[in-house]
């Protein structure tokens, strides 16, 4: 049990991890394009903000456990296949880049316009406003939203097991559930949490740290 | 410096700005003054180009400010610093690096020699040397205030504007800010355009000052003028409650300067005309030094000729003030 046990936590870790690192990658560009946008943004554009919007929202109300299944084809293309751990982290970060795009966004919004409108005071271009204002002044409110991206991704990882993406999901659904062997259960739940527990103590530690 | 004519600026439907224009001379301290809505701020960021407006013309250090591109909208802003009511301080920068923000926004190292000296100097002359290292949540208003001059000033600007910037601060703090300003305003020669709507503030460091009410210029001129005056919008605004005032009788108001004393006058009155008369309400003002005052008598209508006459021949100002 222990070798299986060492085996999954280490595939949920990099799953998590992966699709974590690419969708915070990826989710920023829609994050900063919806900012930007913004009705207050620095380039309104109601368009742009209300396409990108309707987009976000479509992807965020799809079920992981359809969305998998949909963007199988997807998976094929870019991880030439559809099952195992490196493949689900194809919809494990399609799923979270809207997620991701939301919870950057909502913490750019958060910063004070009043800052914005002293940057341009004193002849700020958009990019350095952007970078120098909105990413400086909100960095701890995205760590905090990426501490909450990380702790669905464990949820949705363990659910990726419903299509052999490994991991402990995996584990918990064929041997303890399938199977039979609720030890199986019980363990994987356990280790699940303190997961949970891990990321989020190390957001608030550096959110506090950092605000 | 700067020469506004007819500037006219509406948001949707809304006229904010109607047909305004004045002028602000080099070494000006120059209030605008109204009530909340009244159109100021907007004002203000129009000649900062952060807003836009849609007739008339702002001609800011020799350039018409609508007609500039981002680019050079950019470096006129950098001749123009600008202080807010809420200071603006980025929460996770300290005190240097607030203050060197701007240079960084000019490609410039804050840590070359010369950028650095000049933080220093600023820091110093904002009396903020000990808190270099401090972060914005670590300070008083007062000093967060102080900090965003530095900041202000760091691009060496030849304008500061303040947005209604003691509006959030207490009277002493108040005073404390103002003295800095004026501080700032002789010994480098800034040119200083304040935004406020306490009258305080145009009182003590304001050499000129427009009147702003529903986005039109109600009264301009020196602050010792426009509150001795008898415009209506300016006494509404400044709070001069008549209506305790006799309502039998005449009241007459009577301005005072520095020249001629209070009580010489009055007492003088009784003396020569042999009248007896109520002293109603009475007020010293401090103009940037000099002193103003202002007196409420009340007079029986059959002493109003001689009484007219007097003040005349001794060269006082005074106006009746009807019953409301």
């Amino acid at each position: 049990m222990a070798d299986i046990m060492i085996k999954a936590t280490i595939e949920t870790i990099y799953m998590v991890l992966g699709s974590t690192l690419f969708s915070v990658v990826l989710g920023f560009i829609p994050a900063i394009i919806l900012t930007l946008t913004a009705p207050d943004g620095l380039k309104p554009n109601k368009i742009i903000y209300t396409i990108l919007d309707f987009i976000v929202n479509v992807f965020r109300s799809f079920p992981f456990i359809i969305l998998m299944i949909i963007v199988i084809p997807v998976t094929r293309a870019i991880a030439g296949k559809a099952i195992g751990t490196t493949a689900a982290l194809v919809p494990l970060t399609i799923s979270a880049i809207p997620f991701v795009a939301r919870v950057i966004e909502s913490a750019l919004r958060g910063v004070d316009p009043g800052l914005i409108e002293a940057a341009k005071s004193f002849g700020a271009n958009d990019f350095q406003i952007i970078w120098r204002v909105y990413l400086k002044e909100s960095f701890p409110a995205i760590l905090s939203g990426i501490t909450l991206t990380m702790i669905s991704l464990i949820g949705y990882s363990a659910m990726g097991g419903a299509i052999g993406a490994g991991g402990l999901g995996d584990v918990a659904i064929r041997k303890g559930y399938q199977g039979y062997n609720f030890p199986y259960l019980v363990v994987t739940s356990i280790i699940l949490i303190i997961f949970v527990q891990i990321i989020q103590s190390i957001g608030n530690y550096l959110f506090k740290k950092l605000s | 410096m700067i020469t506004i004519s007819n500037l006219c600026k509406n948001f949707g439907n809304l006229e904010v700005i109607k047909d305004v224009s004045f002028e602000i001379d080099e070494g000006d301290i120059f209030g605008i003054i109204g009530q909340s809505g009244a159109g100021k701020s907007t004002l203000l960021r129009c000649i900062n180009g952060l807003e836009s407006y849609n007739s008339g013309s702002i001609v800011a250090l020799g350039k018409e400010v609508s007609s500039l591109s981002k680019k050079e909208l950019q470096s006129i802003q950098k001749d123009m610093g600008m202080i807010f009511q809420n200071f603006n301080l980025l929460n996770r920068l300290n005190v240097y690096e607030n203050v060197a923000l701007p240079l960084r926004f000019w490609k410039q190292n804050p840590k070359d020699k010369e950028n650095d000296k000049r933080i220093h100097e600023l820091l110093k002359l904002v009396g903020l040397e000990d808190k270099i290292n401090s972060y914005p949540r670590q300070l008083s208003g007062g000093q967060k205030q102080r900090v965003a001059i530095a900041r202000a000033l760091v691009l060496n600007p030849k304008i500061l504007l303040c947005d209604e910037a003691t509006s959030a601060l207490d009277p002493k703090i108040t005073q404390d800010i103002l003295a800095l300003l004026n501080k700032i305003n002789k010994e480098l020669n800034i040119t200083i355009i304040v935004v406020t709507h306490q009258m305080e503030v145009i009182k003590q460091i304001c050499n000129k000052v427009v009147f702003l009410k529903n986005g039109k210029i109600v009264a301009k001129g020196k602050p010792e003028e426009l509150f001795v005056s008898s415009n209506e919008d300016i006494q509404d605004f400044a709070g001069d409650d008549t209506e305790l005032l006799p309502k039998t009788g005449i009241n007459i108001k009577l301005f005072f300067t520095n020249d001629n004393s209070t009580s010489h006058t009055i007492t003088s009155l009784a003396r020569k005309l042999n009248i007896d008369f109520d002293i109603c309400q009475g007020k010293l003002e401090n103009f940037r030094g000099s002193t103003m005052g202002s007196l409420i008598i009340n007079i029986d209508e059959k002493d109003q000729e001689k009484v007219f006459q007097y003040f005349k021949d001794n060269h006082i100002d005074w106006e009746v003030i009807h019953h409301g």
